[in-house]
């Protein structure tokens, strides 16, 4: 066992933690090494400066403060709760009450029915208001007039430029 | 009166109480004393106290009752105290001096190599000034490492109650230990060679 090794296990056997082979190992090398013996030594010393601290008295009233903050904790995390916990009761409440059941029921269906139908329409309605037919119609003349021309003059477009530079190129090579 | 007799803890874990009153009477002493070791400002260490009081109350349903109370209690402190710290660091970062900077790392020295005049022997023989100058070597110590210093040599914990408490292994907290007991024998030179002479 080397000064390294001493190190790893100083902690263990100044706890007195390890026994058997290993803590003898430690023994004979803290009996031929005087600079770890030193090191644990001085460990040792530091550790029993640390355990001879007093302990500190607890304020008088500690118990009675603690109590206070915690009611006072209680009740402002509970406010929260105590709120939507109102509001539910009282939603529950309502649809619970047979007279409140009776009308608010039949008010909520119809609402959401009303709210499907109306949506349904609005759908409807948009979609077919977006494009005529006049539209429809003069938008297809168009797009046969676009494709006729391009098939009849697949070069005239503003995007084969470079093809066009390109081909006057190679024939002027050849 | 504590209003939490229907809260009660586990009957299997090791250190059984009934209500958190019991808890309270049982702990208040030793997690007192650990946050005035750990925090360096006397105005927090009450205040601290209660908050892991406070905070254990509100989570005391939901402990795990696998775990340790004892350590639990200790695991609240040290975050609290930790995260209290580095508030306070952070305020006062550009206060600081260079060499506390970073000081935050377990392997960091927060001290100067010149001497401290303070450490003279012959000014600190009484046992008082001896308790000021380690409580002051302590608080120098980073605070992963304190914590390890206090809850094995002070506090009395098992590596692995520390372990548990710190939320880290037992490797660690030996290592921890061995690191800040470098530190501070390093702080506390002058009144270690009292006991080299024989040597």
């Amino acid at each position: 066992m080397d000064c390294k090794d001493i190190k790893e296990h100083m902690i263990d056997y100044l706890g007195g933690t390890i026994a058997g082979e290993l803590r003898c190992a430690v023994e004979e090398h803290l009996r031929v090494c005087e600079k770890c013996r030193l090191l644990a030594k001085d460990l040792e010393r530091t550790a029993s400066l640390v355990r001879m601290l007093d302990p500190v008295p607890v304020p008088a009233g500690f118990e009675k403060r603690l109590s206070q903050r915690i009611v006072a904790h209680q009740s402002a995390s509970s406010l929260w709760h105590s709120i939507s916990s109102a509001i539910i009761a009282i939603g529950q409440s309502l649809l619970v009450k047979p007279v409140g059941r009776r009308i608010l029921r039949p008010a909520i269906a119809m609402l959401l029915l009303c709210a499907l139908i109306g949506g349904s329409l609005f759908l409807l309605l948009s979609s077919n208001n977006r494009v005529d037919a006049t539209d429809r119609a003069f938008i297809e003349v168009c797009r046969e007039q676009h494709m006729s021309f391009a098939a009849a003059n697949p070069l005239a477009d503003e995007s084969a430029l470079l093809l066009k530079e390109r081909m006057s190129q190679m024939s002027d090579n050849l | 009166m504590l209003t939490a007799d229907a809260v009660s803890a586990s009957k299997n874990q090791q250190d059984e109480c009934k209500t958190f009153e019991e808890v309270v009477a049982r702990y208040k002493d030793a997690i007192y004393n650990y946050i005035w070791r750990m925090v360096s400002n006397r105005d927090d260490v009450e205040d601290l106290t209660q908050e892991v009081f406070v905070r254990a109350f509100t989570s005391f349903k939901r402990f795990r009752h696998d775990s340790n109370l004892k350590t639990w209690l200790y695991r609240i402190a040290t975050n609290l105290c930790i995260d209290r710290y580095r508030r306070k660091a952070l305020e006062n970062k550009i206060m600081r001096p260079l060499d506390q900077i970073g000081a935050d790392e377990e392997n960091d020295t927060k001290w100067s190599d010149v001497p401290d005049v303070r450490f003279d022997p012959l000014h600190t023989y009484e046992r008082r000034e001896l308790q000021a100058e380690v409580q002051r070597a302590l608080s120098l110590l980073p605070g992963k490492l304190r914590s390890a210093i206090l809850l094995y040599d002070i506090q009395g914990l098992t590596y692995e109650e520390i372990a548990e408490a710190l939320g880290c292994p037992i490797g660690t907290v030996k290592s921890r230990l061995f690191n800040g007991r470098m530190q501070l024998r390093k702080l506390l030179k002058p009144y270690l060679q009292s006991d080299v002479d024989t040597q």
